[in-house]
């Protein structure tokens, strides 16, 4: 893991992170964590929940400092939220007060691009996310699924090389979630993005990724990567094969032992509350 | 068995449209207006005497008698200057108060239960405190809606901005927004219906205290007016100028709440 | 030093107090007004002694304990009626809104038209003041009522008063508990503005008395026990919801 390729456009390094509550030990949410990210390419990230996935995406996004260890960002470590990184959120992040088109060109107004080439952008962008026609529209005239797609068409209207997703389709049911999932990958080829995905959806992570980092409950760190080799577009076909159910289930086996362990730690919890 | 259908079920006849769009409000004024002739009814009818009593008719007429003569939009135009400068101080006592609260959470915390329990106090029955102080003149009014009016403001001024959501916030620092940029562009845009709603009970309470003053010290516009009446055994006069300042708080309250649905029919 | 809530409290109280004792003391700031702290205290020694002062007490005290409980059986009847049939709820919502807004005081010319001047009037203050707080907050209370619970008790073909009963007033305790409150403080405030007005007797006819007579420190003192008579209603109250079984 120390040896760095060359091409590493995102790298995390070492990175550990503790969170304090009064009158009770530290808990470790992230224990000295690496991961690289190729140029271009969709990583996701795996794990049961509580496992320090959110702690780590808000390190990589610069929102939180880590305690040991720093984030990459093509050569330069990263002091902050880094220009080249977009963050889209797992809650509802649209700003309920601007129509799609004012929310899509949000970033650019703050950038001081004049106002007609900031339409034209936010037009642009709300096309690739499949929301032209919706402009006008206020957030709360939508369903959950397209304001999802405005966050990530807000994100995007910024162009930044690495898209960092925080289970973005975490609210959504699974038909719209993967159906979200195609439009992803196609707005990535189109953008020539790098894409790093956090999620606890195997499916997901599988018809989504080039590569698969499973992590541990507390403390987290990267278990195990797998590289996900099937053909893309991933259609139907993809999904239902043997191939693609053989990578799930090896997923699966991994992630069953972190996800029951977190299962018991947080009913332990429960029940030392009464 | 067959099926005869009469008329056609799928597009039924405008009124019940209409019907069923606007039932309750129309149900409303109809009660009222029954209401308003059982009131009636019962004064030409001999049930009640009018000397005790005065029919809705005759507060249209004191009504219009009063308006003719100028008193009703004199005191109008004065209550409202002087709800006006009341407001005015509110806002800005509340808003900055607030703000600071919300800044330092600390004394925020510490002054929350304070202001919720003097909002909860009877505070007009402070009143000759302020004659007091200020003497018989608008500016014991004043103060005292001033203060009667902040602290649904400063209330929820600090509640409005405590309860922007934190993805908000961090979709603003992702941008690398610097934290004048979120405050301006995302939070207050964000906190501002919550914030509304206490402008909205801040202008009520100030009205509130404004004509209840003017009413116990004759001094001012309606309140002075309504006390000035009743000395004077005007009865329907006084029946009409009560009316209208219920008809006045109706208004404000409309009209406020009108405003609140435009900020928040986004959301 | 300042730093939990409670220490700020304290701090704040206690330097206000100092504030106004310092001024009272060196006589700067309208010093008739801020009299001592020590003043206050001897007028409210003063008038406890005074049985006129009881006379007064008991007027307040019994229109507004009698004004407040004809609305809180008026005031939750209707609450709970409104908000039982909707559409008539939704109907009169605005015209309630309007006469809840304004302030109350305002309709003592309509009420001593045919109430007259006496104790009857105070009473009627009293229950206008307290009703509006009441029924709104049972009203906004049966709509937050979860309407599953109504279904299930409705399949157990439940009569009426026992849906009343087992489900909307449990239901409505809290929301009910708020209204009490606000509804207390409301008619106290009815009743002592309409004796500073037009009163022979009762706590606001003796504020304006000391007010008339510039015995300032004896005001202070009755607006004082006002005060406290709130603060005490209010704890019992919450005493009271407390104990109330289920």
């Amino acid at each position: 893991m120390t040896q760095k390729k060359a091409n590493a456009v995102l790298s995390v390094e070492q990175v550990s992170k503790s969170f304090y509550v009064e009158d009770e030990p530290p808990i470790l949410a992230l224990s000295e964590t690496d991961l690289e990210v190729q140029k271009g390419e969709f990583v996701a990230v795996i794990g049961p929940s509580g496992c320090g996935k959110s702690t780590l995406f808000n390190i990589i996004g610069g929102l939180i400092p880590s305690d040991t260890g720093q984030i990459v960002v093509e050569g330069k470590k990263t002091n902050g939220p880094d220009k080249q990184i977009g963050m889209v959120f797992q809650e509802e992040s649209t700003f309920a007060w601007r129509t799609v088109e004012e929310n899509i060109a949000f970033p650019l107004e703050l950038a001081g691009v004049p106002k007609q080439d900031r339409i034209k952008q936010a037009a642009h962008f709300a096309d690739l996310v499949g929301l032209s026609g919706f402009e006008k529209r206020y957030p709360a005239e939508l369903s959950c699924g397209m304001r999802q797609r405005v966050a990530l068409a807000r994100t995007l209207a910024l162009e930044p090389q690495i898209l960092l997703m925080d289970e973005p389709f975490a609210a959504l049911d699974e038909q719209t979630r993967m159906l979200l999932g195609e439009k992803i990958t196609e707005i990535r080829e189109a953008l020539d993005q790098t894409v790093l995905l956090i999620t606890h959806n195997i499916t997901e992570a599988v018809q989504l990724s080039d590569r698969v980092a499973i992590m541990s409950f507390r403390p987290g760190v990267i278990k195990r990567i797998l590289d996900i080799d099937l053909p893309r577009p991933r259609g139907p076909e993809t999904i239902s094969s043997d191939k693609f159910g053989h990578y799930v289930g090896e997923i699966w086996a991994d992630l069953r032992e972190e996800a029951a362990r977190g299962l018991r730690e947080s009913e332990r919890a429960l029940a030392d509350e009464h | 068995m067959s099926i005869k259908s009469t008329g056609s079920p799928g597009t039924p006849s405008r009124f019940l449209k209409y019907w069923h769009r606007h039932n309750s409000t129309l149900l409303g004024l109809g009660i009222f207006a029954f209401l308003l002739a059982i009131w009636e009814a019962s004064i030409s009818l001999g049930w009640v005497s009018k000397f005790v009593l005065t029919p809705p008719s005759g507060i249209i007429q004191a009504l219009i008698k009063l308006s003719k003569n100028g008193e009703l939009m004199d005191a109008l135009a004065t209550t409202l200057t002087i709800l006006g400068a009341a407001l005015g101080l509110a806002l800005v006592i509340g808003i900055s108060i607030g703000f600071l609260l919300y800044k330092n959470e600390l004394w925020g915390k510490a002054f929350e239960p304070l202001l919720g329990a003097i909002f909860a106090s009877p505070l007009p029955l402070m009143f000759p405190i302020f004659l007091v102080l200020f003497g018989r003149t608008f500016y014991a009014i004043i103060c005292l809606a001033t203060i009667y009016g902040s602290i649904p403001i400063i209330m929820n001024t600090r509640e409005a901005l405590l309860s922007v959501r934190r993805t908000l916030i961090w979709v603003g620092r992702s941008f690398r927004l610097t934290e004048v940029q979120i405050f301006w562009k995302i939070i207050v845009p964000a906190a501002a219906p919550l914030m509304f709603s206490g402008i909205r009970m801040g202008l009520i309470y100030a009205l509130l205290g404004v004509v209840a003053f003017e009413f116990l010290t004759d001094l001012g516009g309606l309140g002075r007016l309504l006390s000035e009446l009743n000395y004077k055994f005007k009865i329907p006069e006084s029946f009409a100028l009560t009316a209208s300042t219920v008809m006045l708080s109706g208004f404000v309250l409309f009209l406020t709440g009108w405003i609140e649905r435009r900020i928040s029919n986004n959301r | 030093m300042l730093t939990t809530p409670i220490r700020i409290r304290a701090f704040s109280l206690f330097a206000i107090w100092l504030i106004w004792e310092v001024n009272a003391q060196i006589a700067w700031l309208v010093p008739e007004v801020f009299t001592p702290t020590s003043q206050i205290f001897a007028g409210l020694a003063e008038i406890s002694v005074s049985p006129v002062f009881y006379e007064h007490l008991f007027f307040t005290i019994f229109a507004t304990g009698f004004g407040f409980l004809i609305a809180v059986i008026s005031g939750t009847i209707i609450g709970i009626a409104l908000g039982a049939f909707r559409i008539f709820g939704r109907a009169m919502n605005p015209y309630i809104a309007a006469f809840a807004s304004s302030p109350k005081i305002i309709f003592l010319p309509v009420v001593m038209s045919f109430a007259g001047w006496g104790t009857e009037t105070k009473v009627t203050m009293a229950v206008i003041g307290a009703i509006f707080p009441i029924l709104l907050s049972a009203y906004a209370g049966m709509l937050t009522i979860n309407p599953v619970h109504i279904r299930v008790a409705r399949s157990f073909n439940i009569k009426w008063y026992d849906l009343v009963r087992k489900v909307y007033l449990p239901s409505l305790r809290h929301p009910l508990l708020v209204g009490f409150r606000l509804g207390f403080g409301a008619a106290l405030v009815s009743v002592v503005l309409t004796e500073a007005k037009f009163g022979e007797s009762g706590l606001g006819f003796l504020a304006m008395q000391y007010y008339g007579l510039y015995a300032i420190g004896k005001m202070f003192s009755v607006l004082v026990i006002l005060f406290a008579l709130a603060m005490i209603a209010n704890f019992l109250l919450d005493r009271f919801a407390t104990r109330v079984p289920h």
